[in-house]
């Protein structure tokens, strides 16, 4: 299955303008969609998981066209979400919240369903506390009672909107574990303004800006995009000058390392390092600011 | 996918996050010291037992005399339902669920309203028990519980759908005071005031025109319109019946055309 999106546009009442002529495909697997905030990856989302109408363009998600009443309602059953903003019921404990989604999911069969609610408390590591009120649960519980009900009816589509956004360094990377292992058969479509994420879960993402697409292609691709662009320089001395964007500082005593994307004024004290993928992220933000750029699909 | 079971599941929990609130049972308790006391000092006066020609009747009475309070504690607990999806932001996970928008509705009313009405029941349920104490008389409790059926069910219901309905598109503590104000208007202002009131007519939720005009109870401290004939019981029972069903009809139709408009 693919998702297949052209020419997507939408226009919020009021004018505003938040998805511009959006082409994009989206293969099974891992998929990452990276752009900072406001370049319109949640209403991208939204729109795939049947919240917004589209003001025009197609889409497609396997055999279902996205664009009418019936495609979506399709699209819903196959679909996981988990929103930026998660909402739960906060007198439900854990056990029934995911026992109601499920049944809203259409799971109608009690057995199945619990013994399906059972194995997601499992997944997410939540069994000793499924029986705790929603609302004594911290960030991070409350994200993985999210990412359990998105997969309560085993979607071949699962969306997941800045899932690690607010937590902290301990839970952010159980999470990236915990999606890094969803892939396979299905669309996992993973939405983020934190490179780290994409990173070490997908092996092909699309970058957003201002409501466009700026790249589409795998992750060795944008990696090279900044290939001779990113410079390492230990100083003692004052901010290095020139066309450049600092990505990181590390304060070494007396002296100070940066590292650097752009074009440096003198290149004579700084080493060339293999760009990351947030060195190519940021170079690309830099120089696509105006024209559009899409690898070939 | 079973539209039967999933709007069964949802009416369950929809029931469940109902009847969990304290403040709920707290404010009903509340009512029965308030009703209970004025129930059982009315029927230590022999002039008010000798209004009644019947058992039936006196049970007709008591059913609407015991619950003039209860139908605003429901309009009021049911007034948070709906914005509560929003305000706890799971709205927009529920409009991604392939359940419809239909169920998920019919569920909210019907869980949250019988979770509401719950203690409702066991305060007149008390009542009655207290009555039959007081009487002697076992009968009144099967009567009364048949007149809470027919007496005051239909308004409650009436009530309900307004106030699942109403705070989608006015916030809810304004409708909540708004509806506190029109039940005192419009149901336990005489008619004979001057000022003008619903009460007495079909549209009276308290169901004091279905009580007179079935049961023949008589007008009581200002409710109640007296001798009634007996279709305007039925005229009364189907509209207060029929609107809810209208407005929640309304309730969804609006709430798809904002869905349709984002």
């Amino acid at each position: 299955m693919q998702i297949d999106i052209d020419h997507l546009n939408k226009v919020y009442r009021g004018g505003v303008r938040a998805l511009t002529d959006v082409d994009l495909v989206v293969p099974n697997g891992m998929y990452g969609l990276l752009g900072p905030n406001g370049a319109g990856k949640t209403t991208l989302m939204r729109i795939l998981a049947g919240i917004l109408r589209p003001t025009s363009g197609t889409i497609q998600v396997g055999e279902y066209d996205g664009t009418t009443e019936r495609g979506r309602t399709a699209i819903k059953r196959i679909l996981g979400y988990l929103p930026q903003d998660l909402g739960v019921y906060p007198d439900l404990t854990a056990r029934e919240f995911l026992d109601y989604m499920a049944i809203l999911k259409g799971m109608d069969e009690r057995k199945m369903r619990r013994r399906r609610v059972e194995e997601l408390l499992e997944l997410v590591s939540l069994t000793d506390v499924a029986t705790r009120k929603l609302k004594t649960f911290s960030g991070g519980m409350k994200r993985r009672v999210g990412i359990a009900q998105a997969l309560l009816n085993d979607p071949q589509l699962l969306i997941v909107d800045e899932p690690t956004a607010g937590l902290d360094p301990e839970e952010r990377i159980r999470f990236r574990n915990l999606l890094s292992d969803l892939g396979g058969d299905r669309i996992v479509l993973l939405s983020t303004h934190i490179v780290e994420d994409i990173a070490q879960t997908c092996r092909r993402l699309a970058i957003m800006n201002k409501g466009r697409i700026i790249f589409q292609g795998s992750t060795a691709d944008l990696a090279g995009e900044a290939r001779g662009k990113v410079w390492a320089i230990t100083t003692g001395g004052p901010r290095p000058a020139g066309d450049i964007t600092v990505v990181s500082t590390m304060n070494m005593g007396a002296t100070v390392q940066y590292r650097v994307v752009g074009e440096l004024a003198d290149s004579s004290l700084a080493t060339p390092v293999e760009p990351s993928l947030e060195d190519s992220y940021v170079w690309l933000m830099r120089e696509r600011r105006a024209p559009l750029l899409s690898a070939s699909r | 996918m079973n539209s039967s079971k999933m709007m069964w599941g949802g009416l369950r929990y929809e029931f469940l996050m109902q009847i969990r609130r304290p403040a709920l049972w707290l404010t009903f308790l509340g009512f029965a010291f308030l009703v209970g006391r004025s129930i059982l000092s009315e029927l230590d006066d022999p002039r008010f037992l000798a209004m009644h020609a019947s058992t039936l009747q006196l049970a007709a009475t008591v059913a609407l005399l015991t619950n003039w309070l209860a139908p605003l504690g429901v309009g009021i607990f049911l007034a948070d339902r709906l914005p509560r999806d929003r305000r706890t932001r799971v709205e927009e996970l529920l409009n991604t669920l392939p359940g419809t928008l239909k169920l998920r509705l019919l569920s909210k009313y019907l869980g949250a309203t019988l979770a509401t009405l719950l203690p409702a029941l066991l305060l007149y349920m008390l009542v009655l028990v207290l009555c039959v104490w007081r009487t002697g008389n076992l009968l009144l409790f099967p009567l009364g519980l048949l007149c809470y059926a027919v007496v005051v069910l239909p308004g409650m219901f009436f009530v309900a759908s307004f106030s699942v309905a109403c705070p989608v598109v006015i916030w809810t503590p304004l409708y909540q005071f708004l509806f506190f104000g029109y039940w005192f208007w419009g149901n336990l202002f005489s008619p004979h005031s001057g000022l003008p009131t619903l009460n007495g007519t079909i549209l009276t939720p308290i169901g004091s025109v279905i009580d007179a005009s079935f049961f023949g109870a008589p007008a009581f401290g200002g409710v109640g319109p007296g001798p009634t004939p007996v279709l305007a019981g039925i005229a009364s029972l189907a509209t207060l019946l029929g609107l809810a069903v209208l407005v929640m009809i309304a309730l969804y139709r609006f709430m798809r055309w904002e869905q349709a408009r984002q």
